[in-house]
């Protein structure tokens, strides 16, 4: 499935309010004079931005359905955050316009408007709401905290949803008129506060089922380990390219993190293969053999569907998921890989790899050392791009600039594959 | 994502303008007259009738407290906007103004 499904089901999702609204009133009436239009621009932007705040919730579940309707989660979690930044620019806008009837009396009344009072709770929670929000998703935007606190500190965005919820049910607006909009509405708030629950308090304690444990430690290099997990009972089926959600039972290392699986699937263990480039990450080089983890996944889309050719292409650590794969390899389809690394001690993998690779799979390595970077004309050199699918994994910019010059060779965007890490 | 920070931020600051303008002109900037000197200035009492002017007619204009100036009469139509069969704001639009 195409990732724009999954946008075009969000986005009719949050306008239907819009449509079930337009059907309450004549669209005329309603944007006849300047402070009418302001109003009803007030309740627009409130109406589509509450169902994307509480759609963004939704897109934070890591639910299977929406896995497919976007074709992978890091795109289910680009849109939480697209959706997510689109509500609260919305959700902005909706005071902004409302009180422009108030300041067609005086500055004085629209400033009161603004004011919370135990008089006015409807409109007071609605300033709480927004409130919680705009401190909370600025703090995301421009302070950079510690991942975990910054997760924590996100969490409470179910506050501020919370307060909109108050303000949504007590407020008298044209939902209170429409039986339609307002079931729709009230259908959306649960939607929001489910997922909420479900991913604060119920993921915790569903995770913790599937249960690993670790079972050796191993330095490849000065950075880079690989950590092997053992289940507890058996592995949930996986495809080479895959990742799970990795958190263990030790102190500062519970934080779930996103990692590419890169054993093959029929290994009996989990092998994870973990660059050092963080505080979590650089704990974990310590971590004692025989500490529980828990495992969320697998996830991601990140595999061939078909027995085309293909073509990879690994920058650094990108390499994880092409060890799975090259693991993992099928003889239906030949393969070129192309391994950036920045110098010889680098390439942790490049004796395996060389090892499995035959007439069906082909590495080339590339060190960039001087300057030099991989890039469209070193792959044309050695081999044809025509008709093949290619993955691509390694440094955001990397992933940029070759998709951009596999595109500008004239390759079919749908056959270019690149994993995502950067929102998760 | 670049693009949804950048655009987050602009919504913000227009919002954070739009609010200083507001507090500046509407609460720092504003000189409320005294209830003695209002009632004095603004209404007078002739011939079993208050005379209101606009100024006082005007603090009556939100869902809970709804004046409306009609042929030079005030008519309070607080309890009947939540039973007025159209839309209600083609009333609230008008709480506190001349709407005849």
């Amino acid at each position: 499935m195409n990732k724009k499904t999954g946008y075009l089901f969000i986005i009719i999702l949050g306008l239907i309010p819009l449509l079930i609204w337009l059907g309450i009133e004549p669209i005329g009436s309603r944007f006849s004079n300047f402070t009418g239009a302001m109003i009803n621009l007030g309740r627009i932007s409130a109406l589509v931005g509450t169902s994307f705040f509480a759609l963004a919730f939704l897109l934070n579940t890591r639910l299977k359905f929406l896995e497919n309707l976007f074709s992978g989660l890091d795109e289910v979690y680009k849109a939480h955050h697209i959706f997510g930044t689109s509500a609260f620019i919305l959700l902005l806008f909706h005071p902004i316009f409302l009180s422009v009837q108030y300041l067609a009396i005086s500055a004085n009344s629209a400033a009161m408007f603004f004011i919370p009072s135990f008089e006015k709770t409807a409109i007071s929670s609605g300033i709480i709401a927004l409130s919680i929000m705009a401190v909370l998703l600025l703090i995301t935007f421009f302070v950079k905290l510690k991942y975990h606190v910054w997760k924590f500190s996100h969490k409470f965005l179910g506050l501020a949803f919370l307060f909109a919820i108050i303000h949504v049910l007590l407020i008298s607006s044209d939902i209170t008129r429409s039986n339609l909009l307002e079931g729709y509405m009230i259908i959306m708030l649960l939607i929001g506060s489910f997922s909420f629950l479900y991913k604060t308090l119920l993921y915790d304690l569903l995770k913790k089922k599937k249960r690993f444990s670790v079972e050796k430690v191993m330095k490849l290099n000065d950075n880079v380990v690989e950590v092997v997990l053992k289940p507890e009972t058996k592995i949930k089926k996986y495809k080479a390219g895959q990742f799970i959600f990795v958190g263990f039972e030790q102190k500062e290392l519970r934080e779930e993190h996103p990692f590419t699986i890169s054993s093959a699937p029929s290994e009996n263990n989990l092998r994870l293969t973990i660059k050092e480039s963080g505080d979590w990450t650089k704990k974990l080089k310590d971590i004692k053999v025989g500490t529980n983890v828990f495992v969320d996944g697998p996830y991601g889309n990140f595999y061939a569907k078909n027995n085309l050719d293909q073509i990879w292409i690994a920058g650094g650590i990108g390499i994880t998921p092409f060890l799975s794969m090259a693991r993992d390899l099928k003889t239906q389809s030949k393969v070129d890989l192309f391994y950036s690394v920045r110098e010889t001690k680098d390439a942790v993998f490049i004796d395996e790899l060389n090892k499995i690779s035959d007439k069906n799979l082909r590495v080339h390595i590339f060190y960039t050392l001087h300057g030099k970077k991989l890039d469209i004309e070193d792959i044309l050199k050695n081999t044809e791009i025509k008709n093949k699918e290619i993955f691509i994994c390694g440094p955001k910019k990397m992933m940029f600039n070759l998709k951009k010059q596999f595109l500008s060779k004239g390759v079919d965007k749908k056959k270019i594959h690149a994993e995502e890490f950067g929102l998760l | 994502m670049k693009i949804t920070k950048i655009l987050a931020g602009i919504a913000f600051l227009i919002f954070f303008i739009f609010l200083s303008i507001i507090f500046i002109t509407g609460v720092l900037l504003y000189k409320p007259n005294s209830p003695g000197s209002a009632t004095q200035n603004s209404s007078t009492y002739s011939g079993g009738s208050i005379i209101l002017n606009m100024t006082e007619i005007s603090k009556h204009n939100n869902v809970n407290d709804c004046w409306l100036l009609i042929n030079n009469k005030i008519y309070d139509v607080t309890s009947f906007i939540s039973s007025h069969p159209g839309n209600s704001q083609t009333i609230l639009v008008n709480c506190g103004k001349e709407s005849t």
